[in-house]
């Protein structure tokens, strides 16, 4: 199964999307008696302001960050970034890492990490340059050969990983073929210069401009000297298994690892060679934190930063603790609710492809999609759940790596009722059954299949959606009559045969850095609907081909692409959120970094929005403070 | 006749005679039984006014609970915007139904097994009994959570799960009686005189053993309502469109609720907790109908 990186649904991160919900302060709305509390995004900054002296190193036990991690997933060990592809092992990898090639915000790389980034396209190649003397956590010095190390590996047939896909351009690379044949015993296409500080990457196709964003080319070094012994001794099947892939992985970054308790906690040492600046805490201690405790683990002093549900923002507003301020920004995460309106097939070459529906099933009638998204409440969803800090998603791309392209003037499915009763009176839905429902244009009764799994939003926004739609005379009941079971509802919907039993449900993604579509091409496992259509597909290569070099071209295509998905609906987008960090009082320096993979993590940045570093932050007292001392 | 045998003077006394003579020396039960009538009649009587006045399940989102005093309700709203008071008649009223149904069905199977069982006795018992037991070793809560997971969930597939599972004790509780009652001579009376065993075992012995089988009835209706709303309150109940008592405690499982909102998952309780103790002294009662030994008459 290809992973594609931008795209990818992990099971853990949709929780964490997904929980990130909530309600808001005591009291709330009763029989129209108190208003609702709105928390709005003003009062999150996005960093963190302490003033006082920060603690020198070397004081003692207690001058450790405690850093929470409150995601679904907990440590598989695994650190090695070729390798690994877990939320919470890559916050590890974060910390143990630094930039190579960093990244500005709008997502392009720059040339301010540790080695320049250029893409000649008329030579069709890439060009990095190390500007900067930078060791591993061994003494070793890092080079550009490390990074053709890392290519290596992933390019290798016996390769266990994920990173062998068109998302890295790794299979684009001149030379990759006669090294997977076996012909010859290095890359062809990756050139390095003498000092090995300069490295040129030759590509076969031209690349599309989405390699300028971050998280497209593949720029994560692995030390040569370190892992190229565990491949002679246990060859590349046994290297997620061994302990140099693990807990004695090689880092460059500001932080190395100490101690792994797989599943539970990770320690980190500072490193002081590090080539940004020794780092001021006296080390950092990774430990899981379930989501529901994360408010009282924090007003007890338990961790100093961890990220925050909305499901919790609740209990803040209660408890109203002082010893911990929360931060926040938009998140890297979206649902859609889909339409079920085809299967995977496969095309001549015996390669997956979406087939559009042919049973004949109403959902498969664009008016009836379109009367079901006008008649969905996003924006009770929004202020209820959300706090009143979700925007319900005016369209198909997210301001997290599309902001840019955003029409602002596009049409949106707009909550209304009396709409949608029109779109289906217009579309020949007229005759209704003696309970009021519509019936199908042949005189059938229609039912659609809503399959969920629970979480806050979904227990909120199935009710509210069954019962809307209900009330345009569409019925639509649940699968099995209740919420599904995560791992069942991802067998029947990502997985399953053919069209499935479920005809409507919702799926949330973690976003990646570049905003092109790929998730909704017609081969891409994650095209949730199955949809493919002529002018689908035309936008999708539009926005994929050499013309989109031209940002004219690629912000019409765009402007497209909103329009085709709102005409055709396979999907509806739910909302904008926000992610919200809570952060003790001692911590001084914390804002804002967003990693190559599109998450956003709590690190530093500075205040040109470059990313600083995890070296500056500090605390400014022995202990976190504790609520109400 | 009885007075010729051994000397009673009197007549027996009959089970509800012998009922209410236990109940006069109970006032925990007498209390309870009362209580219990009272209860159930306000139940279904309540849901049924409720819900052909109301659409209880009509959901208006909100941010957290609402408080009684603060929605001029009686019982306040849950965080679905439900009045948690013409929740609470639906919900109990679904409870109640599937705890009868479950346990209906079970004596129904029970009683049906545990007579044949103890009628027939010798080789028949032996084989019966031994696939009761292996039967009895499936672990309860596992299967039937595993199953629920992937079933559907409707009433009838709810109560014949739990059903499947609930009939064993019975059976093995009626098989015991059965056994004792087939060595009786009216019994082998009966069998000389060449009345067919299927009505022996169902018009002749099975009324003696109404007494045991009324007072387990009782006692296996509170241990229904327990294990239906024990399953929804770990999220193995009916679908979110069908409320009952366990999906308004589940409410609690939330620390947060917990602590600041009782009244979505309190008044649930409190009344799962008062049935449950009424059921038991009533069943206790008349437990000690069904056995001298523990009479205090």
């Amino acid at each position: 199964m290809k992973k594609s990186r931008n795209v990818r649904i992990l099971a853990m991160s949709l929780v964490a999307v997904l929980t990130f919900t909530a309600c808001a302060g005591p009291g709330g709305a009763g029989g129209g008696a108190a208003p609702v509390q709105h928390i709005t995004s003003d009062e999150f900054p996005a960093y963190t302001t302490n003033d006082a002296p920060v603690l020198p190193r070397g004081t003692g036990s207690d001058n450790i960050l405690r850093f929470g991690n409150a995601t679904a997933s907990t440590f598989s060990g695994l650190f090695l970034a070729t390798h690994s592809d877990d939320a919470a092992d890559g916050f590890v990898r974060e910390v143990i890492t630094s930039p190579f090639v960093a990244w500005d915000a709008a997502n392009l790389w720059t040339n301010s990490g540790i080695a320049s980034f250029e893409y000649d396209r008329d030579a069709n190649v890439v060009i990095m340059e190390m500007q900067h003397d930078v060791y591993w956590h061994d003494g070793v010095p890092l080079t550009m050969d490390d990074l053709v190390f890392a290519y290596e590996l992933i390019a290798h047939p016996d390769f266990t990983g994920v990173r062998f896909s068109d998302e890295t351009f790794i299979p684009n690379v001149v030379g990759v073929d006669a090294y997977r044949a076996g012909t010859a015993n290095y890359i062809s296409g990756m050139v390095l210069s003498n000092n090995n500080r300069t490295l040129r990457i030759y590509y076969v196709e031209p690349l599309p401009p989405s390699a300028l964003f971050a998280g497209s080319v593949w720029v994560n070094p692995v030390a040569r000297h370190h892992l190229e012994p565990v491949i002679a001794e246990v060859g590349h099947e046994g290297i997620e298994g061994h302990a140099r892939a693990r807990d004695q992985l090689l880092g460059f970054g500001p932080f190395i690892i100490d101690t792994v308790v797989p599943g539970e906690s990770v320690f980190l040492l500072p490193n002081d060679n590090y080539y940004r600046g020794a780092p001021l805490v006296d080390g950092m201690l990774i430990e899981n934190v379930p989501f529901a405790l994360v408010p009282a683990a924090m007003r007890s002093g338990a961790h100093d930063v961890v990220h925050y549900q909305a499901a919790n923002l609740a209990e803040y507003n209660l408890m109203n603790p002082s010893n911990y301020q929360l931060i926040g920004w938009a998140a890297a995460s979206t649902t859609f609710l889909n339409f079920r309106i085809g299967r995977r097939g496969v095309d001549a070459n015996g390669d997956p492809i979406a087939v559009p529906r042919a049973d004949g099933h109403p959902i498969t009638n664009v008016a009836i999609r379109r009367a079901l998204a006008h008649a969905s409440d996003r924006q009770t969803v929004s202020d209820v759940v959300g706090q009143g800090l979700w925007t319900p998603a005016p369209s198909v791309l997210h301001p997290f790596n599309a902001g840019n392209f955003i029409n602002p003037d596009a049409e949106s499915f707009t909550f209304d009722l009396a709409l949608a009763n029109q779109i289906l009176d217009e579309a020949g839905f007229t005759e209704r059954d003696a309970e009021g429902y519509r019936l199908n244009l042949d005189g059938t009764p229609m039912t659609f299949t809503y399959g969920q799994h629970s979480n806050p939003t979904h227990d909120v926004w199935v009710p509210l959606n069954i019962q809307n739609w209900r009330q345009i005379g569409l019925r639509v009941v649940m699968y099995q009559g209740d919420f599904l079971e995560w791992n069942f509802f991802t067998d029947i919907v990502v997985h399953g045969e053919d069209y499935g039993p479920i005809d409507i449900f919702a799926m949330g993604w973690s976003l990646g850095a570049n905003p092109n579509p790929t998730l909704w091409a017609a081969n891409a496992l994650f095209n949730m609907p199955r949809h493919t259509s002529p002018a689908f597909e035309q936008v999708l290569g539009d926005i994929m081909s050499q013309e989109a070099w031209d940002p004219d071209f690629l912000a019409d295509a765009y402007r497209r692409w909103e329009q085709v998905f709102y005409e055709e609906v396979p999907a509806l987008p739910l909302t904008w959120n926000l992610d919200i960090v809570a952060v003790n009082n001692r911590v001084a320096n914390l804002s804002r970094v967003r990693t190559d993979n599109g998450h956003n993590i709590p690190g530093n940045m500075t205040a040109n929005n470059g990313f600083s570093g995890w070296h500056l932050m500090g605390l400014t007292a022995p202990a976190p403070y504790v609520d109400g001392q | 006749m009885q007075s010729l045998e051994s000397g009673f003077s009197e007549k027996p006394k009959s089970l509800l005679k012998l009922f209410f003579y236990e109940l006069k020396h109970d006032i925990l039960a007498s209390v309870s039984l009362v209580m219990l009538i009272a209860i159930f009649l306000t139940i279904f009587i309540g849901a049924f006014i409720v819900e052909s006045l109301f659409d209880v399940m009509w959901v208006t989102p909100r941010p957290l609970p609402v408080s009684p005093a603060n929605s001029g309700t009686l019982l306040g709203l849950d965080s679905l915007g439900r009045n948690q008071f013409h929740l609470i008649f639906v919900a109990a009223r679904n409870s109640l139904l599937i705890s009868f149904g479950v346990t209906f069905f079970s004596f129904i199977f029970g009683i049906v097994i545990g007579v044949i069982s103890g009628f027939y006795g010798g080789k028949t018992d032996n084989i019966i009994m031994r696939i009761v037991d292996t039967w009895n070793m499936v672990p309860f809560l596992m299967v039937v959570i595993a199953l629920l997971s992937v079933l559907s969930r409707t009433v009838p597939v709810f109560i014949a799960l739990l059903t499947a599972f609930s009939w064993v004790g019975r059976a093995r509780l009626l098989r015991a009686s059965a056994l004792s009652q087939s060595q009786m001579d009216y019994i082998s009376a009966s069998k000389t005189l060449g009345t067919p065993n299927i009505v022996i075992m169902f018009r002749e012995m099975l009324p003696n053993l109404v007494d045991v089988t009324v007072a387990n009835f009782v006692l296996t209706l509170a241990a229904s309502i327990g294990i239906e709303t024990g399953l929804s309150l770990l999220g193995f109940g009916l679908g979110w469109d069908f409320p009952s008592l366990g999906t308004m405690m589940q409410n609690a499982i939330n620390p947060m609720y917990l602590q600041h909102f009782p009244w979505v998952w309190a008044p649930a309780l409190v009344l799962v907790c008062t049935i449950m103790l009424c059921v038991n002294f009533v069943g206790n009662a008349l437990q000690r109908v069904a056995d001298p030994k523990q009479r205090y008459a």
